[in-house]
This record gives structure tokens, sequence and C-alpha cells, in this order.
């Protein structure tokens, strides 16, 4: 059941997506996790739409980790426009960013973010912390019904 | 010359030498001698002797007795009448005495003739008989005039209304041997019976009609009437007489023209009365009417008595209301007279004699002397007036002005025999024209020496007061401009509109105003045209309405005016410019704080987990210090992400709205150390915290402040034996001042300056670690919130940090906060 669930990873940062991916594969979340890195193709993912039009795989992931400097559309317009969108206003989006800044943290839950994370610089806090995210959403929470 | 005038001539001059020796004693009767010497004329001398002693006798006393003495003028008519009475009583006397000597002197020749004894005892007993008679007849008459003169002399003496009517009844009664007589005064209209005297009541105090009484009667035809019957005379109201005794009756009017009143007498039985009785009635009549003259006479004397002492009271008050005195110098008996107001104005004490030379010199200075008495004396030499002011100096020292006038007096010759004048205080008004002498100079100090243009104009707008200022801004003299039109400081253009604005200023009723309704000009003599600002005013003078415009030129002013528009002006620019370069640097270094957070950290992330990666997943195949190096490097860049967020605390320190909250800092310690004591509950510190630490300030900034110094107290108490921390308020100044102290390891104050300097320590690493940022904060925060923070430390000993979150005094704190 677990397996059948994805996660959908933006994230520009290589080095970033590397360790996120190793600290989920060590929590043992073997699902499927896609990657994209910028705005726009996280978009055109979750649309299918553009390069992605013919993207096999369930409709939408049961979470998206989203960062918020992005190239082309920042994470948080992209939250904007799935929020604006029907397909995906309840979609879970967990911002997951660098960034303490209140302002983000302000704006990222009033465009209706589920969860705002920040990464930590210590890599086994950051380890930690993407594991027990992993885990949080992929087994504890209830996705939305669907509509 | 007949020998019978001797005596007849002599003794009335005897009886005059004795009555005037006598004369105290026996005024005021003036005849008192003269009747007995009268009778001794008539009788020594006969007729002739007797009517010569009479005229004699009228001439002395009327010259030397009867008032006033020494004159031939009397005093009062009744004096007169008493003349006349002594001229008829004289030729009585000396009628009958001359009848008596003949009749002595024709005995013997009868007594010569052949008689027979029965015809001659007859005849003698008749001429004995007659004889008696007529000497009864005689001192009874003489009796009645007696009376009369002694009842006339009383009238001229009495003086009031009561004592007459009682002498004059009196006299009536006893004389015409009346039983009752009656005084009826004329009081309009009416018959007033005044007073009575009778053996049986009449009417006193009653009052008849003129034309319904008998005494009416007798006033309205000034005639006697004589009444034998009272049943049956026609005048009689019988009504009236029906309860009296009275049957007959006889009235006399009181003067002979014009009656006064009447005098009556009254007969309880049928009497008819004689010619004698009459006259008397009539004689006492008249003197009654001289008494009533009398009377009114010394009314009218003591009514003038009385005016005039009215009279010189309210001329006394009247001088004092005008500080006006009067005085007379009469030459001739060398003697002053002062009004009182005179020794009022010379402080003298009025039961004093008035001042005369040398002593009223002291009474005035030397100077004010020397002019008065020099004007006296042209008067007294010359005999003209004179007028000057004076001072006086009064005897209580006090100063006062005077003007004395005064003015000689000559008598029929021309020569002068003295002087009056009159002594006016004018003190009041010296010192008002003094005061205002004064106000004028000063009001001319101040006019002339002020430095605005101050310009007065008459009604007909001509120029009459122009002060140095306003010559100096208009490039004209006073004597230039004064009698000018006004028109000619004024550029031509504005004329017109200048004279109605100031005539309708006269009719607004407001007395000063501001000039102009936008801006005016003034016109230099050189033509030039500058700007002025001016007020005018207006007051009213005897020679109509005076306009005084006080005026500025303002041509600096207005330069500076510009000069200051301008900088300003500029200055808004500069600050303007200046803004948008702060803002825009503020904006950069806000992009930049962001990409410090966001981005230098990703790859610091990246070092510290790929080392961690390395170790974890290849840890058994590295070969010697490898995974020393890979620590490192993870050390490394742990440290730096620490200084990055130090410099974004910094950062933020600084920027953002500063917010205003109520902060409770003993709430928040208690939390922040519960936190500490959380994170190391090995250690023991012993904490204090005093309550109720109200602050007002941006609370997120406070405890970011709050923080930092437990932060520091909590770690350099570490090494200390006991270590406490204190929190508490202290007031310096006025301004309320937080502080947190520590016993730890303090510091030197000679490093003092470097605390709150970023990334500056003062010590070492590895004794406490740190990255010297957190100070740097505090400072910053707390210089946001207008206050200070200082710190005072000793080395072993302990630190204190103390600082405060405003400049103003604690009461005022809030409000200007809020404001």
């Amino acid at each position: 059941m677990i397996n059948s669930k994805t996660i959908l990873l933006v994230e520009d940062n290589l080095q970033d997506e590397i360790l996120t991916l190793r600290a989920l594969r060590r929590a043992n979340l073997i699902n499927q996790i896609d990657v994209v890195r910028d705005g726009q193709q996280a978009l055109d993912y979750l649309f299918r739409q553009g390069e992605f039009a013919d993207r096999e795989g369930p409709d939408l992931p049961t979470v998206v980790l989203l960062d918020i400097g992005l190239p082309r559309l920042s994470g948080l317009e992209v939250l904007e426009r799935l929020r604006a969108d029907t397909r995906t206003a309840l979609l879970p989006v967990v911002i997951l960013t660098s960034s303490d800044e209140d302002r983000d943290r302000l704006k990222s839950y009033e465009v209706g973010a589920n969860s705002f994370v920040r990464k930590p610089v210590d890599f086994a806090e950051f380890a930690e912390t993407v594991a027990r995210l992993g885990v949080y959403w992929l087994a504890t929470n209830e996705s939305p019904p669907q509509r | 010359m007949n020998i019978r005038l001797v005596p007849a001539i002599l003794l009335p001059f005897l009886a005059l030498a004795l009555q005037w020796v006598l004369w105290p004693w026996i005024a005021p009767f003036v005849w008192f001698l003269f009747f007995p010497t009268v009778f001794f004329c008539a009788r020594l001398g006969g007729l002739g002797a007797g009517l010569v002693s009479t005229v004699l006798s009228i001439v002395i006393v009327w010259f030397f007795f009867i008032p006033p003495q020494l004159s031939w003028t009397m005093s009062t008519p009744s004096n007169l009448y008493s003349v006349g009475l002594f001229l008829v009583m004289g030729y009585l006397f000396s009628e009958t005495q001359d009848r008596l000597r003949l009749l002595k002197e024709g005995v013997p020749d009868y007594l010569n003739k052949p008689f027979s004894v029965e015809e001659l005892l007859a005849r003698v007993s008749g001429l004995v008989f007659s004889r008696q008679r007529t000497v009864e007849e005689l001192s009874r008459r003489a009796e009645l005039l007696r009376r009369l003169a002694e009842t006339v002399e009383k009238v001229a003496a009495v003086r009031d209304l009561p004592s007459l009517t009682a002498i004059i009844l009196r006299a009536v009664r006893e004389l015409t041997g009346a039983d009752g007589a009656t005084l009826i005064l004329r009081d309009n209209g009416q018959c007033h019976y005044i007073d009575e005297d009778a053996i049986g009541p009449l009417w006193k105090g009653q009052r008849f009609p003129l034309e319904s009484c008998v005494s009416g009667w007798t006033m309205l035809h000034a005639e006697a009437a004589v009444i034998e019957d009272i049943t049956v005379d026609p005048r009689i109201l019988y009504a009236a007489y029906r309860p009296t005794f009275v049957k007959s009756l006889s009235m006399a009017p009181i003067g002979r023209e014009n009656p006064a009143g009447a005098i009556g007498c009254y007969w309880a039985d049928r009497h008819v009365v004689g010619i004698e009785e009459l006259e008397l009635q009539q004689a006492l009549a008249d003197a009654m009417s001289v008494g009533l003259a009398n009377l009114d006479l010394y009314q009218g004397m003591a009514n003038a008595r009385q005016d005039a002492e009215q009279f010189a009271a309210t001329l006394e008050e009247a001088q004092h209301l005008a500080g006006i005195g009067n005085w007379i110098w009469d030459l001739k008996a060398d003697r002053h007279t002062w009004s009182k107001e005179i020794f009022h104005i010379f402080g003298r004490d009025p039961v004093l004699p008035p001042a005369v030379y040398p002593e009223v010199q002291t009474y005035f200075t030397p100077e004010s002397w020397v002019g008065l008495a020099a004007a006296v004396d042209k008067s007294l030499a010359e005999g003209g007036a004179y007028e000057c002011d004076a001072e006086v100096v009064r005897p209580d020292g006090f100063h006062r002005w005077i003007i004395a006038r005064g003015k000689a007096t000559h008598d029929a010759g021309g020569n002068i025999i003295g002087l009056y004048g009159t002594v006016q205080d004018i003190t009041e008004r010296k010192r008002t024209e003094q005061a205002l002498r004064e106000s004028e100079e000063r009001l001319a100090g101040i006019i002339n020496s002020a430095t605005d243009a101050i310009i007065s104009v008459n009604e007909q707008q001509q120029i009459c007061l122009f002060n140095p200022a306003a010559g100096q801004v208009f490039g004209l003299s006073a004597e230039e401009v004064i009698g000018q039109p006004l028109a000619r400081l004024i550029p031509e253009r504005f004329r017109g509109e200048h004279e109605n604005n100031v005539r309708n200023f006269a009719q607004t009723g407001i007395t000063a105003r501001r000039m102009g309704v936008g801006e005016i000009s003034g016109l230099r003599a050189n033509g030039e045209e500058f700007p002025i600002e001016a007020s005018i005013s207006h007051t009213p003078t005897a020679d109509g309405r005076l306009f005084t415009v006080i005026l500025r030129d303002i041509t600096d002013r207005k330069r500076t005016q510009e000069e200051i528009r301008r900088l300003n002006a500029d200055l808004e620019r500069r600050v303007d410019e200046r803004t948008a370069e702060l803002t825009t640097a503020n904006r950069e270094l806000d992009s930049f704080a962001y990409a410090v957070s966001h981005d230098l950290r990703a790859p610091l992330r990246a070092m510290s987990g790929f080392s961690q990666a390395l170790i974890e997943d290849y840890g058994s195949q590295l070969l010697g210090e490898a995974k020393v190096y890979l620590d490192q490097i993870d050390l490394a860049s742990r440290k730096m992400s620490e200084l990055i967020d130090g410099l974004l605390t910094l950062s933020r320190s600084t920027r953002g709205e500063l917010r205003h909250d109520d902060v409770d800092l003993s709430v928040l310690s208690e939390r922040l150390l519960a936190e500490l004591m959380q994170s190391s509950p090995e250690r023991q510190v012993a904490i204090q915290v005093e309550a109720g630490l109200q602050a007002y300030g941006d609370a997120r900034m406070l405890e970011a402040v709050m923080r930092n110094l437990l932060d520091n107290a909590w770690k350099y108490s570490a090494h200390a034996a006991a270590p406490g921390i204190r929190v508490y308020a202290e007031e310096r100044d006025g301004i309320r001042r937080f502080c947190v102290a520590d016993n730890g390891t303090g510091f030197d104050m000679a490093h003092a300056n470097r605390l709150f300097q970023p990334f500056q320590r003062l010590h070492r690493q590895e004794e406490f670690p740190g990255i010297g940022i957190g100070l740097a904060t505090v400072q910053r925060i707390v210089h946001r919130h207008n206050g200070n923070i200082e710190a005072r430390g000793e080395p072993g000993k302990g630190a204190v940090f103390c600082f405060s979150l405003s400049n103003m005094p604690a009461n005022s704190t809030r409000g200007e906060k809020e404001a």
C-alpha cells in the first residue's frame, strides 16, 4: 500500500537532492520519488503537461516537498498556482527550505502550505528531519479523499 | 428874653448830663429823665417853657439816646412813634400847667371883688372841687401817658410775637378799662384770633372770614369800629357773641394803611366808648403795628445773619473743593486775613494768625519766593495785578504748587491801601503736566530710537510725524516731508487704492490693524520700490483724526525668506535622494541577508552532509587521518552556519518596523532561564529575578536582548564556585534601567569598548565558545529603542549589563512614545 504512494521533490540544488534522497532511502521509504528542478517543471509534472504530458504513475503524488528558492517559478508561486487549481487545491505540500525568514514562513502558510520545515544545516539533523517527514506524510498522514 | 424860658433851656441839658452819666442803668428807657424835666419846666414856666423844653428834650434824646446813638438816624420806626407820643405828652403837660397857673393868678383878682359870703363860699367850694377834679384828672392822664410810654418802650425791646401780644393786650385792658382785649391778625383772607386777655373766654385760636367779622370790617376799612350794642349792629355775627360776656366793643386797626390786624376791646356791660379810650386803643394798636414791623425786621435780620453764615460756610467748602483760598492785606492797619483754605494749602495750623513777612518766606522755595516777592512788590508800587506760579514748602516737608494771584486796592484818592488775592493749589495739575511731559519725552525717545519707521498723517493725508528710522528707509529727512502728502512715499499705482483703504479704515471703528491685503510697497526718494510690512492705527485728536503707520522695510527679509525657501527645497530634494538611496541600500541589504540565509546554507549543508555521509557509508574504508579531516570539514561548516545565523540576527535587529508592546521582562527572564536550566540540568545556578519589570518596546527584539544577556550570564558563570544570576531594575537620572548581573568570569574594563562590536570577543573559543555577535545585536536593539546599554565588569568577579529603553524620564516615557 505504502509503495503505491509517491513523493514529488522539487529541489534545484543537486547536493540537497542527493542528501534528501539518501535520507529517505535510509529511512526505508522506497516509494517512487520523483524529482523536478524548478517551479515550472513542478507544475508541468503535477498537471501532466509539457515534458510530463505522458508521464506514468498516479495522477498526483501523496506529498510535494517544495523548496522556495527555485529557478523560473519560485516555490511560493508554484504553491499559489496549485491552490488555485481544483485538482491540486487539497494536495499536501510541505515547504522544505533553507530559509528561516519569517516572511517566507508567513507567506507559505498564507498561500496554503500544509507544513513548513527548515532544512537543518547539520547533516544528522537534516537526515532525521527528512526521514521523519517522509514517514509522517506517507505513513501517518491520511490524504484528502478523492473528489 | 422871658425869664421863664431859662429853666426850660437849662433843665433839658441838666437831664442830658445826668442821663448820660446814668445811661448804663437807665437804658433802654430813653425818655427816663425827660418826663420830669418837661413837667418841671411847664410848672415853672408855663405853656411856652413846657413846649420849649419838650422840643429841646426831643432833639437831645433823638441825637444822644435813640439808637443808634449820636446820630440822627433811627433803627426802628417805634422810636419815631415814641417821639410823637412825647410831643403830645409835653404839650398836654404844658397846657395843663398853664391853666393851673392862670387859675392860681385869677383867684386873688376874684377875691378882691365884693362877694356875698354864701356866693363866695359856694364859688370857693366849687373852685376847690373843680381844682380837685382837675388835679385827679391830670394825674390820671399823666399815669395813662406814663403807662402808654412804658408800653411803647417795652414794645421797642420785645423780640417775639407772644411777648408782644401779651404786653399790648395787658396795656389795652389796663388803659381802657375794658373787660377783655383780643389781638386779631389778617391771615390769608381770614381773621385769626391770635390771643386774648379777658374775664371770660373769647375766640382765641379761631378764624373767621374777613367779611363776616367786625375785625375784618376794621381791617378792610382801615377804620376803628365802635359798637355800643352788639345785638343791633349789622357788622356783628351775633351767634359768635352769644356764648361770650360781650355787650359792647371797640375795634382799632393795626396800621393805618392796609392794616395787618386789629385790636379789640370788649365790655361786659353796655358801654359807650369815649374818645380818650379809643385814642388809647388806637395808640396801642399803632404800637402793635410798630412791634409787628419790628418783629419782621428782627426776623429779617436773623434770616440775613443765617444766610450770611451759610454763605460763608458754602464759600469755605467751595474754596476747599476748588483748592482756592483768598486773602486780604489791609496796608493801613497792616492786617492780614486768610481764608481757611490758605491755611490748608500751606499746611499751617488754622488757630495761628496768617503768616506775615518774614515768616511767610519760609513757606516757599527760595526761587519761588524771589519771583513772588518781586510780583507783590511791583503790584504794591504800581497798583496792578499779578499772577505767578510758586512752589510751597509746607511745615510737614511736603511741597505743593500754587498759582498766586493778587491785586491792589485803592481808596477814593487813588492811593494803594491794600492787596487782595487768591492762592490756588495746582499741585495735581503740575504733577499731571510733569507726568505728561515725561510720557511725551519717553514716547519721543521710543519713536526716535525705533528701528521701525513711524509716520503720522492727519486727516488730509499730510505727514506730521516722520521718525529717523522712516528717514533712513525712505531716504528723506523729516524737514523734507513734514506737511507733504503721504502719497509721496507710495508708488504711484497704489496711491488711489491706499487713500481709499485709509478712508475705509477710519470708518471701521477698529483702532489698529495690519495694513494691506497682499503685499504692499513703499517708494524711496530715489524712485526705488521696496516691500514693506506695516500696521496702521488712528487716534482722535483735537484737530481731527491722526493716522499712525509703523512700517518696516522687509527687502532683506524677503530675500532671506526666498533663500530659506530655496535651501529648504534643495534640502528636501537631497533628503529625498538620500532616502531613495537608503531605501535601495536597505533593499539590497535585505536581498543580501535573504541570499545569505538561503543560498549560503545549502553549500554548507552539502559540505557537512557529504562528509558525514562519507563517514557513515565508507567510514571503514577511510585510512589514517581521513576521518579527522572529514570531521574538520563538518566542524567548519557548522561554525560558518552559526556565523550566518549571527549575521542574520544582527541584520534583522536593525530592519523592519519597531513594534510597541508591553513586555514583562520578569516573566520573560524566568522563561528564558528555565530553558537554560533545562538545557544544562547539571548546573546549579542561583537565580534572582525582580518581579514586575515592565518594559515597553518590540517584544521579539526585547526577547532577543534578554536571551543574549542571559545566555552570556549563563555561559560566563559556568566556572564560578557558586554561580548566580540576577535580573533587576535601577533608576538613574529618572531613567529606568534593566540589569542582568552574573558573578562569573567578568571582563577587564579596559576592553569594555570592544564588547559591543560585532565579531569581537574577549575570550578564546576554547574557554567560552561564541561568535561575538550577541552583544552587538543587543546594543543595536537598545539603540533602536532610543535607550543605551553599558557594561561593568571585573575579571573573576562578574559582569553587569544595564540597558534603558528610552532617553526620557520614566513618568513621561509612555506618553512620549505614544505621541
